[in-house]
């Protein structure tokens, strides 16, 4: 799901040139991809879900909590306010999905009841751009579980969160639920940053399956940030064929946001 | 990469419940006295297979996809499918057909709100006979066989028997080797063997070795037990239990909560990540 919504224009000065590119897991067809991504490049605020395979509506989760990054800011620094913000995603999503009437339920219908009352779960990750005192450019970010930020410079990986190269992904990463009662439990698992960056450094938003393979030792490396920088849709999608074919990348929703910091505006010098 | 496998509908995966329905299952449930051992052991699968149905469920709208292929065998006075209703006499069987066929649906009152809950019934408590183990593991093994054939990359098939007691039938370790013989391209199948109690004692839960354990039953079903996987190991760590290098997919001395727990953790799979 990709959402373009109207942006506030307090980045005008800072030119940041972004694409997103994903891929369904194989054996899929594109109805069926589960992650979801956000772009509101006027703002500087960029989201990226990834929803979990196992809970119903997943792919519906993933997108209200992208869309709802852009529509409804919030201080991404104060996890207070993360947890207000997540307890106003789930009501909005409740509204939007009732409990069924169980007492209902029979032989025919239980699943459909059954499921419908059950909440969703995604992972997250939410990024803004802004201005340091200096008028450097800084990226700050929000997240709950293992959708990655990634930042390159040239050929070389700068920085990642929350994984960093050779992390271990697991199969069990934290998650937000529909379920408004644990939004703040949601929030307390949450990592959260800012940092500096300068003109040309490429900022990443990644799932999980791809930034695995982008931080592991078999994965993208020295010269590949540079291919990443630059692939177009056709040339991300042999990419990730070309991964599947060899098993070096696990077989999910693949899902990049790209981002360019230009290079007129930003002055900082990068951490 | 073994046990690496993502399942999805051209990968389902395969889930075998052997289920002791001797006699003794008669016998209250630890913890439980109102509740047979054979009650408890059926509403716990009652309750495992809603479950894996609702995992399946992408959208209310849309009938569960197929993920897994499932088997529950029961094994005392005689030894076959366990299914009531459209199912009778199925052994594997689709998790989309199993959605659609429940015997009943059961209400009941949740002890902890007080609310009403409702819920489907796949599986009837039985309790008669001897404790024909080796068979049961042998009609698992012949349908297996069938399965990995045509399932030749999916995840491998997990066997997880229930029982109170010892096999009369045979010697089961040496069952659960060919069993295990049984492989997919990402792994060999994996055996659990859960031991449920009729006592207050401590259950013991993904021991690294028999030595603890009191007697040679108890020992025969550690031994037919599978050592635990990276990311089993990893979901039980996540679920506070100490599991050490060398566990086996091995409970003794269960209640039924941990007949619970222990199912969720065995029929985990990697389709549960994101």
């Amino acid at each position: 799901m990709s959402r373009r919504l109207p942006g506030r224009p307090r980045l005008e000065s800072v030119p940041l040139d972004a694409t997103a590119f994903h891929r369904v897991k194989r054996g899929g067809v594109d109805s069926e991809w589960e992650d979801a991504f956000a772009l509101d490049t006027a703002a500087g605020r960029y989201a990226l879900a990834d929803g979990a395979s196992a809970s119903v509506r997943a792919a519906d989760w993933a997108g209200h909590l992208v869309e709802g990054f852009l529509s409804d800011p919030f201080d991404l620094a104060d996890s207070s306010a993360l947890a207000e913000w997540i307890g106003r995603r789930c009501a909005e999503f409740t509204r939007a999905n009732p409990d069924p009437n169980a007492e209902t339920m029979d032989t025919g219908n239980w699943v459909r009841l059954a499921s419908s009352a059950r909440h969703s779960f995604a992972t997250f990750l939410g990024v803004e751009f802004g201005r340091g005192s200096g008028q450097d450019v800084t990226v700050g970010w929000v997240g709950v579980g293992d959708c990655c930020l990634l930042v390159a410079r040239g050929h070389h990986l700068l920085w990642s969160s929350p994984m960093g190269p050779g992390d271990s992904f697991g199969t069990h990463p934290d998650l937000i639920s529909s379920d408004a009662g644990l939004a703040a439990r949601s929030a307390g698992r949450s990592f959260r940053g800012r940092a500096e960056v300068a003109p040309d450094d490429l900022v990443l938003l990644m799932s999980d399956a791809l930034a695995e393979w982008a931080l592991g030792s078999a994965g993208a490396g020295s010269g590949s940030w540079v291919q990443l920088g630059q692939v177009d849709d056709h040339g991300f999608g042999a990419l990730i064929d070309d991964l599947r074919d060899h098993d070096r990348i696990v077989n999910d929703d693949v899902t990049l946001v790209r981002i360019r910091v230009g290079r007129s505006a930003a002055t900082g010098k990068g951490s | 990469m073994s046990y690496a496998r993502r399942v999805d509908r051209d990968h389902p995966a395969c889930f075998v419940f052997l289920v002791d329905q001797s006699y003794s299952m008669t016998e209250p449930c630890s913890g439980r006295v109102e509740e047979s051992k054979a009650q408890a052991v059926a509403e716990a699968i009652n309750d495992l297979l809603y479950e894996l149905v609702m995992r399946c469920v992408k959208n209310p709208t849309e009938g569960p996809r197929h993920y897994y292929d499932i088997a529950v065998i029961g094994y005392g006075a005689t030894v076959g499918p366990a299914w009531g209703g459209n199912l009778t006499g199925s052994y594997l069987t689709s998790i989309v057909d199993i959605a659609n066929s429940p015997t009943r649906i059961e209400q009941r009152t949740n002890p902890a709100t007080g609310r009403s809950i409702r819920k489907p019934v796949w599986l009837e408590p039985t309790a008669d006979g001897a404790t024909p183990m080796v068979t049961a593991m042998d009609r698992a093994g012949a349908m297996l066989a069938r399965w990995v054939e045509t399932h030749p990359d999916s995840f491998p098939p997990i066997v997880i028997n229930i029982s109170d007691g010892a096999a009369t039938d045979g010697d089961p370790v040496e069952w659960a080797r060919r069993l295990e013989s049984l492989a997919t391209s990402d792994g060999s199948t994996l055996v659990f063997n859960v031991n449920i109690s009729a006592t207050e004692a401590e259950p013991l839960m993904f021991p690294s070795s028999s030595e603890a354990l009191p007697d040679q039953y108890a020992r025969q079903l550690f031994e037919a037990s599978s050592e635990l996987p990276p990311f089993i190991r990893e979901l039980a760590g996540m679920q506070g239990l100490t599991v050490g290098p060398g566990a086996r997919g091995f409970v003794f001395n269960a209640d039924i909560s941990t007949v619970v727990n222990f199912l969720q953790i065995g029929t985990a799979t990697h389709h549960v990540g994101v």
